[in-house]
Order: C-alpha cells, then structure tokens, then sequence
C-alpha cells in the first residue's frame, strides 16, 4: 500500500543507512591510508632546531603556577616541513613543541615529572606547513606545578595532531635527528637576580 | 480509531527511547564515561572544533598526554568544556590507605594533574576553574578524551535545547507522528 508516510520513512531509513555506511568507510580509508603513510608520518624529520636564550624570572600569581614559582620562557629557531601531514580528509594540523622533565630526587614518595607546551601553532592550509622560525619567543610562560624549574633537564620535542573532516584524531612526533639531539637537551638556569641600584 | 492500535504506537514509541537511552549508557560503560558523545557548544576550540560538532569520548586510559583534547567537569558547574592539555604534571605520593601491605609499590598513588586552554582562547584555563582551583584531576575532573569527531550533525541539539518553543515544536511533531502514522 502507497502512502506519503510510508515513503517518508523508506527515504529517510536509506538516506540515514547510507550516510552511516559513508561514514564508516571515511574512517577506514583515513585509517588505511594513516597505515600505508605510517612510515612517512613517523620519519618528519626536524631540520633545525637551536634554543637561543633561556628567560627565567619569579612570578607570583595564581595564572603563573602560584606564588613565588620560577617561570620559563624559550628563544629558539626552529624549521621543519609538516605538509606530508595533509591527506583529502586533514581539517588542520596542531603543532606544538613540547619539553618533558623528571624529577632529580632519588625517593619514590614524592617524585614527579611533568610535560609543559611551549609553543604551538594552528596550521589549516598545506602551504602554510613548512615551519622556517628564527628567534621565535616560545607563546607560553611555564613552571613546575610541585618545585622551581632550576636545574631540571628538559627534553624537547615538537608533536603534531592532525584533526580531520570527519572520523578520529590522530597524533605523531617528529623525529629528531643524532646531530640535532644535542639541541633539544637542556639544563634550567637559576633566576638572574637583578642588581640592587643604590 | 482503533484505541489498540494508538497503543501499540505509544508503546512503540516507548521502545525509541529506551532503546536510545540503552545505547547511550553501553557506551557509557564500554567507554566508561558518564557522557560518551557530547556536542561542542562552543567556538573556545576553533577551527578544530565548531558549535553543534559531535565528539566520542574515551575515558579508560589512565593518564592524559600533552597535546590530547579532552571533555572536564568542574564541581558545581553544570557546562562540560571541550579544552586542549598544555600541561601535565604527575605526582607520587604513598596512599591514605591504612591497610600495611609488604609491597610498598602498591602503597603508591600517582596523580596526575592538568593544565588547559582552548585553542581559540588567549589565556589558559586557570580562571575557568572557579575559586582556589589552578589544576584539573585526570580522574576527578576528566569527563573523556576526545578519539572521533563528526561535523555539525549535533546542531539539532543545539537549535532544541536552547530555545523552548523549538523543545514544544520538536516533542509536538515526534508526538503526532507517531500517534496518527503507521
């Protein structure tokens, strides 16, 4: 039996089953081609990275971890080429640069680490991906949540989040190569007191 | 009109919505989270994620990354918010418990603690917090990490929720629908 109810549902039920079906298809081909390019995602190597200047000074506020906490800013150049990243279903790429430290003390209670963002950047258009930054000041002030930052060894690292049109986010590093390691170590300075004018 | 049969479509009517919410709540379980798919309401992480955009949420990894994108909660807010990580700091410390064991590795508790922002937003999160908060709880506060995303697809949500003659419209048509077809 015809009826206009009857063809409503029967239209709406197969453009809902086909809009689920490409949905899914979306996802697995965004995660098969993920796994064919694997090898090229996971090989983006840095081409230059050099920490210029270390800024350090006490702040004391509750958006600067508290009060009386050592903040850090960075100086650095850095440039690498992000635009194999972008496939048909890359929205945009997040890059961010990040420094990752433990704590020195030697007892379990009371150990800790941490992992701050000191930079990053939105980048929605593959021409815009090949990063060449020089004397760059990192975006962000950071700090240690549970000490003062003063002679922690941070280890950098500069990390990318591809979000898609449609389907699930994913996440990757760039490779740093052996001559470039020395780089990306680096000890905290204590804070430079100022000179008291008389 | 036939009384059984009005009944029947009630009834099946019924069966939407339990089968809705049974959805839900698997989902709840498998991603054990209270909210598995939530709708962005707002434009803090653009342009990753716009008003009306659905995420799935994934809440058994046990410590956030740097970098991850995740759903929190704070206390006596009712607004869940969609934030990016900037920082993460973890902490051992040896557990309240009373209990002596010999295994002094199971006496130890990490907590993680989080920093956020929004990707849109100039500052971090800190005076979103509310009073005396400066750090999230990975697993107090954390409501899910977003693993998948769909566009626009919860703006219905959004044009139903907010506006209450659209909340009358929208249950009106659902319940004539259903009364007077099949």
């Amino acid at each position: 039996m015809f009826s206009l109810n009857q063809r409503f549902q029967s239209v709406t039920n197969t453009a809902l089953t086909y809009c689920v079906l490409l949905i899914a298809l979306v996802i697995a081909l965004t995660q098969l081609q993920l796994s064919v390019h694997n090898k090229v995602y996971d090989s983006i190597p840095l081409s230059n990275f050099h920490i210029n200047n270390i800024q350090t000074n006490i702040r004391s506020s509750r958006m600067f971890g508290g009060s009386n906490k050592q903040n850090m800013k960075l100086k650095f150049d850095l440039s690498t080429d992000l635009s194999s990243l972008w496939t048909w279903n890359t929205k945009q790429v997040f890059v961010y640069l990040t420094g990752e430290y433990q704590d020195s003390t030697g007892s379990k209670i009371g150990k800790s680490t941490g992992k701050v963002t000191f930079w990053d950047k939105i980048i929605t258009q593959k021409e815009d991906a090949v990063l060449d930054m020089e004397n760059i000041v990192s975006k962000y002030s950071v700090w240690d949540k549970n000490s003062q930052l003063k002679d922690k060894i941070i280890n950098v690292k500069l990390q990318w989040n591809i979000q898609p049109y449609v389907g699930p986010l994913n996440f990757g590093e760039i490779v740093v190569p052996k001559e470039l390691l020395p780089n990306t170590v680096f000890t905290v300075p204590d804070v430079k007191r100022k000179s008291v004018k008389a | 009109m036939n009384l059984r049969r009005e009944l029947t479509n009630v009834l099946n009517l019924c069966f939407i919505f339990t089968g809705a919410f049974m959805f839900w709540k698997a989902l709840g379980i498998v991603a054990n989270t209270s909210s598995p798919i939530v709708v962005v309401l707002s434009g803090s992480m653009e342009p990753a994620f716009y008003r009306g955009d659905v995420l799935f949420l994934w809440n058994r990894n046990q410590y956030n990354n740097v970098g991850d994108i995740v759903v929190y909660e704070i206390e006596n807010k009712q607004i869940p918010i969609v934030h990016r990580v900037i920082n993460e700091y973890k902490q051992v410390s040896s557990k309240n418990s009373k209990s002596k064991k010999k295994d002094k590795s199971q006496d130890l508790d990490t907590t993680q603690y989080l920093l956020t922002k929004g990707d849109n937003n100039n500052g971090h999160d800190v005076p979103l917090y509310g009073h005396g908060k400066q750090y999230l709880q990975k697993d107090k506060d954390i409501v899910g990490t977003v693993k998948g995303y769909l566009p626009q697809v919860g703006y219905i949500t959004i044009w139903i929720s907010e506006n209450k003659n659209n909340q009358l419209i929208f249950y009106g048509v659902l319940g004539l629908a259903a009364l007077l077809f099949n």
